[in-house]
């Protein structure tokens, strides 16, 4: 299952493309800079790489991290199916935290944010789980009838 | 430009032998395969152009230049581009968490870099990647209100926006030349993708589940703006029905300060700039005069939007009487203090003289709630919620 460790060949489509790129890169910061008072250029680039480096060193080593222990603990054919249940929990988790902290509630506006989000999560991932243990269910009498 | 290429080469340094970094490391899971990455990134680079085309669009309806008129018809247009926009950007997490995910072991590949071109390409990356993650947290803190940083959110989003689609077009250059090759079934897998998965998902499966969990996103927030929808919106930061006379509201009387000069009896509306002799209304007045019913929905840029049944003036018959030449434009005020962003807002010909453009006196059968804008308020079809005024107190013709 080895894939070529391919050296990328860049075309002219590549070369084409650089200074098209790059205007659009211009646009942005040049942007950036004229509007500085809006756009506080250097809390705008603390975020940029700010997110970029939690993923690559905190959210994208856990998942690998997870997905190593999922390797060792399950096996077979649940294990695609409890990966599918953590990749749905994961992403709809991460998603919902600002919506179950409510950091951007107004005690002055109820319409915002209206709902229950912590039982909104709650209820997502009961139903993700649901359908996981249904599904490993079936897997595990599917293998017990055929051994 | 080969003694360069070789000059980075030799810089790249060599493989280590032992560890996850180890050379090959990643190469037994058919998830990393280019494949995947090339699938996941044909979707992304859709969802990224989709909205981006509906920001620019939103941001030029809100900043129109000279060339620039957005009609007021369709009436529910920019329900649709400002819906789609958003729902597009959930959709996208789950999606550009994934092929972060896929690719992720190449960051650490050996030699790094093999030439000018792949350091040129790998540099360009970092618009890309830090963009895309920043456009979609910072969406997705805007639509719950939620402001964790100093800069402008419209600003920084529109910055960031160019920046990402910048890089994204390099990426797409840098990646045409393998584009193909990794979507051709034959040579990229020894397996059948469809195959039963003896060991955890296979990629058609990675596929169903990132798309499921995109699809799962979907469902619990665009209940927002799609009203059939609004009870699985578990996720939604507006619900379409819920708020004062039975839609959201963004900004209240009291955050705008202007409580007292709403419900003062000294309250005038009044028509000036470019007519005849300037005319000024009490409440009264505007009540007593011919009253027009509209049924047009509140859309936010935030991605919500709820149908109201609107009662108020006729723009359209205001301005005609007031004197003013067909086709001039507009300019509404708010009892806002001057100076913010919001206060005002203008209507070019199509806007300020549709027959659906109404000084809203009552919503849904009942007169206006302070924090809907009482006692007068722009409401116009095809605009942005930031665009239809609250608190009206001038109409300026142009």
């Amino acid at each position: 299952m080895n894939e070529p460790n391919e050296d990328p060949t860049f075309g002219k489509l590549f070369w084409l493309s650089l200074p098209v790129g790059a205007v659009f890169v211009a646009v942005g910061a040049i942007t950036a800079l004229r509007q500085h008072g809006a756009s506080q250029p250097v809390a705008l680039v603390a975020f940029l790489v700010g997110l970029w480096l939690i993923h690559d060193l905190v959210v994208a080593p856990t998942v690998f991290a997870v997905g190593a222990g999922l390797r060792h603990r399950v096996g077979g054919r649940s294990r695609a199916i409890v990966q599918a249940a953590l990749i749905v929990t994961g992403v709809v988790t991460l998603v919902s935290i600002p919506f179950v902290a409510g950091w951007g509630r107004d005690p002055q506006n109820p319409s915002l944010l209206p709902g229950n989000y912590a039982a909104g999560l709650f209820a997502i991932l009961v139903a993700t789980w649901v359908i996981a243990g249904v599904s490993l269910l079936l897997v595990w009498r599917r293998a017990k009838r055929t051994p | 430009m080969s003694r360069l290429d070789d000059l980075v080469r030799e810089l790249s340094g060599k493989a280590p032998q032992k560890g996850p970094l180890r050379e090959g490391a990643f190469d037994g899971s058919r998830l990393h395969q280019r494949r995947i990455a090339a699938i996941l990134g044909i979707v992304l680079g859709v969802s990224f152009t989709v909205c981006f085309l509906t920001g620019m669009l939103s941001h030029l309806i809100q900043y129109p230049p000279s060339w620039f008129a957005w009609p007021a018809q369709p009436a529910g247009l920019y329900r649709f581009t400002q819906g789609l926009h958003v729902a597009t950007g959930i959709a996208s997490i789950p999606l550009l968490l994934a092929k972060l995910w896929t690719v992720y072991p190449r960051l650490f590949r050996f030699p790094p870099l093999t030439s000018v071109a792949h350091l040129i390409e790998r540099v360009a990356l970092s618009p890309l990647v830090a963009g895309a993650l920043f456009l979609l947290f910072s969406g997705i803190a805007s639509i719950t209100r939620w402001n964790p940083w100093p800069f402008s959110f419209p600003v920084a989003h529109y910055v960031a926006a160019w920046i990402t689609i910048g890089g994204l077009i390099i990426h797409l250059g840098a990646k045409a030349s393998v584009l193909r090759p990794a979507l051709a079934r034959a040579g990229t897998d020894h397996s059948d993708p469809a195959a039963t998965p003896s060991d955890g998902l296979s990629r058609r499966g990675l596929l169903a589940v990132v798309f499921g969990a995109a699809g799962v996103l979907t469902l619990v927030t665009i209940g927002q703006t799609v009203r059939p929808l609004e009870w699985l919106g578990l996720l939604a930061p507006r619900k379409p029905t819920v708020g004062p006379q039975g839609f959201p509201v963004n900004k209240t009387a009291q955050s705008a300060g202007i409580t007292a000069a709403a419900t003062s009896p000294d309250y005038r509306l009044q028509v000036t700039g470019n007519i005849a002799t300037p005319r000024t209304f009490t409440l009264d007045d505007l009540r007593a005069m011919p009253q027009r019913e509209v049924t047009l929905p509140i859309v936010c840029v935030d991605g919500w939007s709820a149908n109201v049944h609107w009662r108020g003036i006729s723009l359209r018959d205001l301005l005609g009487s007031a004197g003013a030449t067909e086709g001039a434009t507009v300019e509404v005020r708010s009892l806002q203090v001057a100076g913010c962003r919001y206060c005002t807002s203008e209507l070019n010909a199509s806007h300020a003289w549709d027959e659906e453009t109404v000084l809203a006196l009552e919503a849904n059968g009942d007169v206006l709630d302070l924090d809907h804008g009482f006692p007068v308020r722009l409401i116009g079809p095809n605009r942005p919620g930031v665009m239809q005024t609250k608190w009206v107190t001038e109409v300026v013709v142009r």
